[in-house]
């Protein structure tokens, strides 16, 4: 007795068939199968529930290796599979944009500084997740990051990466100073030891660096590129005047004219060469030292002893730096948004949030309050600024909300340009900062 | 005539060598050339040079700079040694490039060959728009064509998986690819006289068999210049690569090595100039053996 055919597949069975559909359908059929043949990966809707998280590769491989052994903990006790990408920092945003094009890709993404104001749209909100969260480790350090343009969490905060000064404690003890505290003393123990051989180095340059650290200074100065509106453009004042004069002497008196051209990693390689002086930097141009066993010219001596980390220094409107933010969002086309928040739910509990800060070798800095003072930072002199400087380190945008038109300002390094340009003397202070200005206007008007 | 060639012609053992000697105005003009052409070399071999010092550099030479940039105090394997242990470059890497990039080739050129043929000898409207339409397709930069091209991709990964597996770049380098082929052999089949073809006619061939038999044999230079650019071209691509690829096993070189050996502001400058070295090696053993071809195909494809 033959098996009665019910449902959807009867219908295709009773169709009228002409012989151009049959022969199209046939080839698809044919195709697709040898497509997942010659794959060896079976079709979407066969496949088993995968999580996809993309990350930028981190600067410490064993942060990247902690976060997967996460995953795979939390994918086996949710019976999904899961999948830890990374590509280079500079290359995220090509992919980013290449996933909201195709509305299809990973379902976990690293949002970083401005990126959940400009791809709000495309990402769920996390509010519950976000206080939950920031309930459990004691509240957020910052407030402001991970915003969208409709005020929801779009991505939850994860870590920051500081600036602080690094500094050869040899050198400065040689010539019968102490650690710089102040802009001014910056610049006073630069220019001596620029004379010895030994400048500062601080990118004014279109690095990521230049961008941070340029940042700091200006509002160590009072002056700012924004009102806290986020919206109006306040950068032309007497503050950022008096911040480029700055920045002209330290160049002239302290510096050298390779700044200009530096990328990110060249005031790395300054200090662990031995001849930079300080530089501002994280804690990774420390930690490459360490790994390379860099030695002081011309002597057997490890450079890393003789390296510290200070606090950046105060300005006359205090001490303020900004810092590289890092955070998770979930796209909304994701097939996996309630996984997915499990998962950070799961990923952000103080156990494996320890665990994370620990394979970063302090790295990641937490802006959770409970891991603010972390073990990890009593456990080597070099880290003991590390609890405090989340203090005065604010998000790009500081002191508004980190959003798109910040990105693009940041993104097309106008201020390290204008900064440079004042240095040089290609412009005038008062004509670099009306330029900028002008600049920055032009931009803005862009996301009214 | 001078007393040394009177003396060389008289004895019979220097009769032959006086015959083959070569004249010193064509020394010195060998000699001339050659110094000329030291400029050139030294700009063009300068990178490889600084890639091969650097590859063989300890990382506290790299990052000594009171060292010389321009030599190595001695030979370190290390930065080798890590690519070999510590990524994926020959294991996946290495390998997925070879595959993308030889059965991209394949179709390209192939397909390159037949439009070629067709756009340089068969007449039919609008056959000059079509050859400018191609042309004009190469000249459409990567960086735009990437979106829409994500849409394809997304489209068929719906019904068949291929992001994140080669497959995406073997279907999308064509793309790039076969108009490069395609104007780069119709000049190629334009210098070929038809009337080597009309013989073929005449003694029976089809047009397919004195494609293959007349007109491929002849362009075999033309073809294998096309295929050194295309094997060129996929090995080099980074952007599909890029945003097609983010599996950690898929990735080709140009990615790979970009995404292990830079993080942030730490560049594994001697492991990232190891892997340059060894990732050239491959196209520059390629051209190697078919320079030849590839210089009288560029030459001849030049002029009609």
């Amino acid at each position: 007795m033959s098996k009665k055919i019910k449902g959807r597949t009867a219908e295709i069975l009773k169709a009228p068939r002409s012989r151009r559909k049959f022969l199209t359908q046939s080839a698809a059929a044919t195709g697709g199968l040898a497509g997942i043949l010659a794959t060896g990966i079976a079709p979407a809707f066969a496949q088993q529930r995968e999580l996809k998280v993309l990350v930028n590769s981190h600067f410490v491989p064993s942060s990247d290796e902690e976060l997967l052994r996460q995953m795979k903990e939390f994918g086996k006790a949710e019976g999904v599979k899961v999948r830890l990408d990374r590509v280079a920092h500079l290359q995220l945003p090509a992919v980013l944009a290449g996933e909201i094009q195709g509305q299809k890709g990973h379902d976990v993404v690293v949002m970083r500084n401005a990126d959940a104001n400009l791809y709000s749209k495309h990402l769920v909100s996390l509010d519950g997740l976000y206080e939950k969260i920031g309930k459990a480790g004691g509240g957020w350090t910052n407030n402001d990051f991970g915003k969208g343009r409709d005020g929801k969490q779009k991505a939850i905060p994860w870590f920051f990466i500081s600036f602080p000064i690094a500094i050869r404690t040899d050198l400065v003890s040689e010539i019968g100073e102490n650690m710089p505290d102040t802009w001014d003393d910056v610049l006073r123990i630069g220019t001596k030891l620029k004379k010895k051989g030994h400048p500062v180095g601080i990118q004014l340059s279109h690095g990521a660096d230049s961008n941070w650290i340029l940042r700091g200074l200006l509002w160590s100065y009072g002056a700012k590129l924004v009102e806290k509106d986020s919206k109006t453009v306040a950068v032309n004042s007497k503050e950022t005047v008096e911040a480029f004069k700055y920045i002209k002497a330290l160049y002239n008196d302290a510096m050298e004219s390779e700044v200009l051209a530096w990328d990110d990693r060249n005031n790395n390689v300054c200090l662990a060469s031995g001849k930079c002086s300080m530089i501002l930097n994280p804690v990774s141009a420390y930690r490459s030292a360490v790994r390379d066993n860099a030695l002081i010219q011309g002597t057997q001596r490890p450079v890393h002893q003789v390296i510290n980390h200070i606090m950046p220094p105060k300005g006359p409107a205090g001490r303020h730096m900004a810092a590289s933010h890092q955070g998770v969002g979930i796209w909304k086309f994701s097939k996996n948004v309630e996984v997915g928040k499990k998962f950070l739910d799961y990923h952000f509990q103080a156990d494996n949030a320890d665990k994370h800060l620990h394979a970063s070798a302090g790295y990641n800095q937490p802006l959770l309050k409970t891991h603010a003072l972390h073990p990890l930072y009593a456990s080597n002199a070099k880290y003991y600024f590390a609890p405090f400087i989340g203090w005065y380190t604010h998000a790009i945008g500081w002191p508004g909300v980190p959003t798109a038109a910040s990105a693009t300002i940041y993104d097309q390094y106008l201020l390290p340009d204008a900064a440079a340009a004042a240095a040089t003397g290609k412009a005038t202070p008062e004509e670099a900062v009306k330029k900028l200005e002008k600049q920055m206007k032009r931009l803005y008007g862009r996301f009214k | 005539m001078s007393s040394n060639e009177m003396t060389a012609m008289t004895t019979s053992s220097g009769e032959l060598l006086a015959e083959n000697k070569v004249p010193f105005w064509r020394l010195r003009k060998a000699f001339a050339n050659y110094v000329a052409l030291i400029p050139y070399l030294a700009f063009a071999l300068f990178p490889f040079y600084i890639i091969f010092i650097t590859s063989l550099k300890s990382k506290q030479e790299i990052n000594n700079l009171g060292e010389s940039p321009f030599w190595a105090t001695g030979i370190a394997v290390e930065n080798f040694t890590y690519l070999a242990t510590n990524t994926s470059f020959f294991e996946h890497w290495m390998v997925n490039t070879l595959i993308v990039t030889t059965v991209s080739t394949i179709i390209s050129v192939t397909v390159g060959i037949l439009a070629a043929y067709a756009l340089a000898r068969l007449k039919f409207r609008g056959v000059e728009l079509f050859g400018v339409a191609v042309f004009i397709t190469y000249l459409v930069p990567q960086t735009l064509l990437f979106l829409p091209l994500i849409d394809v991709v997304n489209a068929i990964d719906d019904y068949i998986p291929i992001r994140d597996t080669y497959w995406s770049l073997i279907l999308t380098y064509p793309t790039f690819l076969i108009p490069f082929v395609t104007w780069l052999l119709m000049g190629y089949f334009r210098t070929i006289p038809v009337e080597v073809e009309e013989c073929a006619y005449l003694d029976g061939c089809s047009r397919l068999g004195a494609l293959f038999r007349v007109v491929l044999p002849m362009a075999i230079p033309g073809i294998i210049c096309a295929i050194l650019f295309s094997y060129t071209l996929s090995w080099n691509e980074f952007l599909y690569s890029l945003v097609f690829i983010q599996d950690e096993h898929a990735k080709t070189l140009s990615v790979g090595v970009f995404t292990e050996l830079i993080r942030g502001d730490i560049y594994f400058w001697g492991s990232l100039m190891a892997a340059c070295l060894l990732g050239t090696l491959p196209i520059v053993i390629l051209y190697g053996f078919l320079m030849d071809y590839y210089t009288s195909g560029l030459t001849q494809g030049a002029i009609k």
